[in-house]
């Protein structure tokens, strides 16, 4: 419980954080902190159920200092941990490279389903290659922000807690239990 | 059964929070019959953290970057100094040109006392944090509702239009970027007067489609607010036409608009503490005796911020903004 209180606080002082950074570095050049502390929290977890109790309220708070419709990025932000916290369990995420290429597909996977979410309750937007060019330029710039936030949350996790980090219990999903574990 | 909840329980949640997050959208999606955009204390107490942290973590960075400035600034100086010197003579003659037009025409008394009724409380404030997501274009301001500032005031720099207040806390306001897709202003070509409608695009660049596909838009025109549609006072500076293209077999056409502010680069911006009735309806207050407390609203404005009275008052409003 103290561990998921500390990288609350984390998602949440990377999200205040990031808000300033990018003053100096504009989007999308400036590294999306907070959704990388939430896909460290997927991979890196133990526990999947206190995981999503964190990566809600924090994807709500991102809703509250983005532009974006209320809503909108807690739903990605739901979406993206569940893939994370299910990949983990079924690929290897535990080098560079693969984490590398599994954010930077998260990254345009994020975009995609902003540009719809977008298009399906604002009627505005829509997938187009701007969309796309942004996405590919901000998983590039999360890409090298990935290593130290996935880091930082595993420190956290390791330091507040005593289970042990990167090792993840079969989720426990009704039918789809046997298949997952 | 606790055996079911057990094998369930995860799967419902799951369901459940991501119920919960759509239900959020389609909800935010209706803002007239929705709550108010004075965001309620557990949604305003994290625009309340973010921006006193968000600018003491700015300081450093806009402290070198305004020494930087300053120094570079100083280089060209002189030069400057120069240029604005003429400028301002020139300037000086076509404003005597002018008094001396409207002291003919009798007008110079009518003009003097309407600035009065128009002018507008403008409230200055700092740009503290940036919306990360590339796909949205959002500011937050370090002023909110205990300074005057309510969703729906238009936010201005001295070179035109930056965008509008969409929610405020006590201390803090988001404001939504004229290049955020969800942005549309009723406009006007200065010059030929031909009317359109500004769209943001997620990009760098604005479009304004105009209403007449005939319409006299050359590149270079500059772009102004029409004030028509009761958010921005009629005669603000949006941009400058940059390209004119067909729209794609519609009977309308584009033209792409340079902004006219550098919306990348904000730091102090001003609140023009006056909210036009289409915004009165979209962010209705379900408080009236809130909207109109506050020593900053001027007294003009207030008939405009009672719900009661906004669809009535538009057309007076619109009629105000145009004749002015």
């Amino acid at each position: 419980m103290k561990s998921a209180g500390f990288v609350f606080l984390l998602g949440l002082a990377a999200l205040i954080v990031q808000g300033a950074i990018a003053r100096t570095i504009p989007p999308p050049w400036c590294p999306d902190l907070s959704w990388l502390v939430i896909v460290g929290i997927g991979l890196r977890w133990p526990g999947f159920l206190s995981g999503l109790l964190v990566v809600v309220p924090l994807g709500y708070a991102m809703d509250l200092l983005s532009g974006s419709m209320m809503g909108q990025h807690a739903f990605m932000r739901l979406v993206s941990y569940l893939i994370a916290a299910v990949a983990s369990r079924q690929l290897d995420l535990s080098g560079a490279l693969p984490v590398s290429v599994f954010v930077f597909a998260m990254t345009l996977l994020y975009g995609m389903g902003i540009a719809l979410t977008l298009s399906l309750f604002s009627g505005q937007g829509g997938l187009g290659a701007e969309v796309f060019g942004s996405a590919l330029a901000h998983g590039m710039v999360n890409v090298i922000a990935a290593g130290p936030m996935i880091a930082l949350v595993e420190r956290v996790i390791v330091r507040f807690s005593d289970e042990e980090v990167g090792r993840h219990a079969p989720l426990s999903l009704g039918s789809q239990r046997r298949g997952l574990g | 059964m606790p055996d079911l909840l057990k094998r369930l329980g995860v799967p419902l949640l799951v369901a459940f929070f991501l119920l919960l997050t759509i239900i959020s959208m389609v909800a935010d999606r209706r803002p007239a019959s929705g709550p108010e955009r004075e965001l309620p204390w557990w949604q305003a107490i994290v625009l309340e953290i973010a921006a006193p942290i968000d600018r003491i973590v700015s300081a450093p960075i806009d402290g070198a970057r305004r020494f930087f400035d300053d120094y570079v600034d100083l280089l060209g100086v002189r030069a400057e100094n120069r240029r604005l010197q003429r400028r301002i003579a020139e300037i000086e003659s076509e404003n005597l040109q002018f008094r001396e037009a409207l002291v003919t025409s009798g007008r110079l008394a009518r003009v003097a006392a309407m600035r009065d009724e128009v002018e507008i409380p403008m409230l200055p404030t700092e740009v503290v944090g940036l919306d990360v997501a590339p796909w949205f274009h959002s500011v937050l301001l370090d002023r909110g509702a205990r300074h005057g500032v309510r969703p729906g005031h238009p936010v201005v720099t001295w070179e035109g239009v930056v965008g509008v207040v969409t929610a405020t806390s006590a201390h803090a306001a988001k404001t939504m970027l004229l290049l955020d897709r969800q942005s549309a202003v009723d406009a006007l070509d200065q010059r030929s007067r031909s009317r359109g409608m500004l769209r943001g695009t997620g990009r760098d660049q604005l479009e304004f489609e105009f209403v007449v596909r005939t319409a006299d838009v050359v590149v270079g025109d500059e772009i102004v607010t029409s004030g028509l549609a009761g958010v921005y006072p009629k005669g603000l500076r949006l941009g400058r036409v940059a390209e004119l293209r067909d729209a794609g077999g519609r009977l309308t056409r584009i033209a792409i608009i340079e902004p006219a502010v550098d919306l990348g680069k904000l730091e102090q911006v001003f609140v023009m503490l006056r909210r036009g009735p289409t915004m009165e309806l979209l962010y209705r207050s379900n408080r009236p005796e809130e909207d109109l407390e506050g020593p900053v609203l001027p007294e003009d404005t207030l008939d405009d911020a009672a719900p009661d009275s906004a669809s009535a008052d538009a057309s007076e409003a619109v009629v105000g903004e145009g004749a002015s």
